[in-house]
C-alpha cells in the first residue's frame, strides 16, 4: 500500500478514534460525515454545489494560469518591464483575498464576474513571479543552439522553451490550485447564489458541523484527486528523462 | 560530388557590448569550398566568437560574412559542433536529431555513422559524455553535412576517444566534401585534420601566421604531424 494512502487512513482511524472517546453532537466521527455526504449526494445539493464550485475554481484557474504565464514570460524576458511590474507583483502577493473580493463586490455587485475576476487577481502575482523565476534560469546556451539551428519559433518554444519551463509551471500550477480552492470558498460565503462555501456559509447558521465537514471533505477529495491523477501525472510524464533520484 | 560553400569573412568591425577595444577590426578571411581550416589561437582571442559571427547567431558586426555570397544569417543552418554536446535532455538521442527536421531514417543512420546503434532511445543522461559528444557531432552532420563548424569538438575528452572522434570527423569531413572550420587551442587537433590553419593573436584579432598542410590529412604520417606541429608552434 503507498504510504500517502496508509497515512490519511491512519488520519482518519485517529479521528474515528478521538470521537468514540470523546463523543460530542460537535464533533461527528468520519463515518458520521461519510454518512452526510451520501445522503447530501443522494437527495441534498451536494453535487449541484459541488459543480458550481468546481467550475469557479476551473475558470479561475485556467485565466489566471494563461494570463499569469504570459505576463510572467514578457516580465521576465525584459528587464525594464520587470523593474515596473515588481512592485505591483509584490503588492499583488501580499494583498488579502478580502479584500479584493469585497472591493469587485461593491464594484461590480454580487456577480459571477466579480468572483471570478477576484480569484484572478488573487492567483496572477504568484503565477508571474514562479514563471518569471523560470524565464530568468531559461540557458543561454540552449538558446544558442536553438539560434544557430534556425529552429522556427513554434518549434522553439516546443523543444526548447515549454519543458525549461514546464517544471516552474507545474508548481504554479499546484500552490494556485491550493489556494484557489480556498479562497473561491471564502468568497462564496461573502456573497454567492450557491457552491460549496455558500453551503457551508448556511449550515454555519445551524452549527451543523457534520454537514461542514461532509462539504468540505467532499470537495478536498476532488482537489485532492485532481493533485494526485493529473497535476502529479503530468509532472512524472514531463520530468522522465531526468536522471532516476534514488 | 557536391562540396560545400566557399566563405568570405570580412568584419569591419566587432566590439562586445561595453568593451574598449574591438576584438575584430578589418579582419578578412576566405576559406575555398571543400576545405579544412583550422583557427588557432589562445583564449580570450575571439576564435568562438568569430565561429558565433559564421553561423549567423550573433549579428551585431559591422562587415559582411558570406556563404557562396549569402548573408552567414540567411544562409542554411550550418552543422555547428558546440564546445559542449548540448544536447536537449528531455529528448533521446534520435529525437535531438529529428526535433531539427532530420529524417527518422537519416537520423539513424548517422547515429549508427558515430558508433551509437542500440542507443536511439537513450536520454542524454544515459549516455556517457563521449557518446554525447558523438550524438552532437551526428545532429551536425545530418543537419548540414556540407558546412561544418566545430568550437574545440574534442576538449574535454580524453586522448583515447579524441584519436577516434579525430578520425571519424576527418573520414566523415572527406566524405561529404564538406567545408569545414575548426577552433581549437590545441595545434594536434589541427594538424591531423586540416587542409590549411591560421593563427590568431593580438586585440583586435589578427592573423598572426597560416600553414598550409602539404600532405592530405589521411595520410599524415606521425613524422608529419610532428613537424606541422613544430611550425604552428613557430608561428604562435
Amino acid at each position: 500500500m503507498p504510504l500517502e494512502l496508509l497515512s490519511v487512513l491512519a488520519g482518519l482511524a485517529l479521528w474515528q478514534l478521538l470521537a468514540t472517546v470523546f463523543p460530542h453532537r460537535l464533533f461527528p466521527p468520519p463515518l458520521a460525515v461519510t454518512g452526510e455526504i451520501w445522503r447530501l449526494a443522494a437527495a441534498g445539493p451536494l453535487l449541484a454545489d459541488l459543480g458550481k464550485t468546481l467550475t469557479r475554481v476551473a475558470l479561475g484557474f485556467s485565466l489566471a494560469m494563461v494570463i499569469g504565464t504570459a505576463l510572467g514570460i514578457v516580465v521576465g524576458r525584459y528587464r525594464t518591464v520587470d523593474r515596473l511590474a515588481s512592485p505591483w507583483v509584490t503588492v499583488g502577493l501580499n494583498l488579502p483575498a478580502l479584500v479584493s473580493a469585497i472591493a469587485l463586490y461593491i464594484w461590480l455587485g454580487l456577480t459571477e464576474t466579480a468572483l471570478i475576476l477576484a480569484v484572478v487577481i488573487n492567483k496572477l502575482p504568484l503565477v508571474v513571479a514562479t514563471v518569471r523565476e523560470g524565464v530568468r534560469s531559461l540557458s543561454a546556451e540552449l538558446d544558442e543552439l536553438a539560434r544557430a539551428y534556425r529552429l522556427p519559433l513554434g518549434r522553439r518554444l516546443r523543444i526548447v522553451l515549454l519543458p525549461q519551463l514546464m517544471p516552474f509551471l507545474l508548481a504554479a500550477a499546484r500552490t494556485g490550485l491550493a489556494l484557489i480552492w480556498k479562497i473561491v470558498l471564502v468568497f462564496e460565503v461573502l456573497g454567492s447564489d450557491g457552491g460549496v462555501g455558500y453551503r457551508i456559509n448556511l449550515m454555519f447558521q445551524f452549527f451543523d458541523i457534520t454537514g461542514i465537514l461532509a462539504m468540505t471533505a467532499s470537495f478536498v477529495a476532488v482537489v485532492v484527486a485532481f493533485d494526485f491523477f493529473v497535476l502529479r501525472i503530468l509532472d512524472r510524464r514531463m520530468q522522465r528523462w531526468r536522471p532516476v533520484r534514488a | 560530388m557536391a562540396t560545400g560553400p566557399g566563405l568570405e569573412i570580412d568584419i569591419a568591425e566587432k566590439r562586445h557590448h561595453g568593451a574598449a577595444e574591438a576584438l575584430f577590426a578589418g579582419f578578412r578571411l576566405s576559406v575555398a569550398p571543400g576545405e579544412t581550416l583550422a583557427i588557432v589561437g589562445p583564449s580570450g582571442v575571439g576564435k568562438s566568437t568569430l565561429l558565433r559571427l559564421i553561423a549567423g547567431v550573433d549579428a551585431d558586426f559591422s562587415g559582411s560574412i558570406t556563404l557562396d555570397g549569402v548573408p552567414a544569417a540567411k544562409a542554411p543552418a550550418p552543422g555547428f559542433v558546440f564546445q559542449d554536446a548540448r544536447l536537449l535532455p528531455w529528448l533521446t538521442a534520435e529525437a535531438n536529431l529529428t526535433e531539427l527536421g532530420v529524417a527518422r531514417e537519416e537520423a539513424r543512420a548517422a547515429l549508427v555513422r558515430v558508433g551509437l546503434e542500440g542507443h536511439f532511445g537513450h536520454y542524454p543522461h544515459q549516455l556517457s559524455g563521449g557518446m554525447q559528444r558523438r550524438v552532437a557531432l551526428a545532429r551536425a552532420l545530418s543537419v548540414n553535412p556540407h558546412f561544418l563548424l566545430l568550437d574545440e569538438p574534442f576538449v574535454s575528452l580524453d586522448r583515447a576517444l579524441v584519436a577516434g572522434m579525430q578520425r571519424l570527423v576527418r573520414e566523415l569531413v572527406a566524405e561529404t566534401g564538406a567545408t569545414a572550420l575548426m577552433v581549437t587551442h590545441m595545434s594536434d587537433d589541427a594538424v591531423r585534420l586540416a587542409h590549411r590553419a591560421i593563427v590568431l593573436g593580438d586585440r583586435p584579432a589578427t592573423i598572426k601566421g597560416e600553414l598550409q598542410f602539404d600532405v592530405p590529412p589521411a595520410h599524415r604520417s606521425p613524422a608529419d604531424i610532428g613537424r606541422f606541429v613544430g611550425r604552428l608552434a613557430e608561428i604562435g
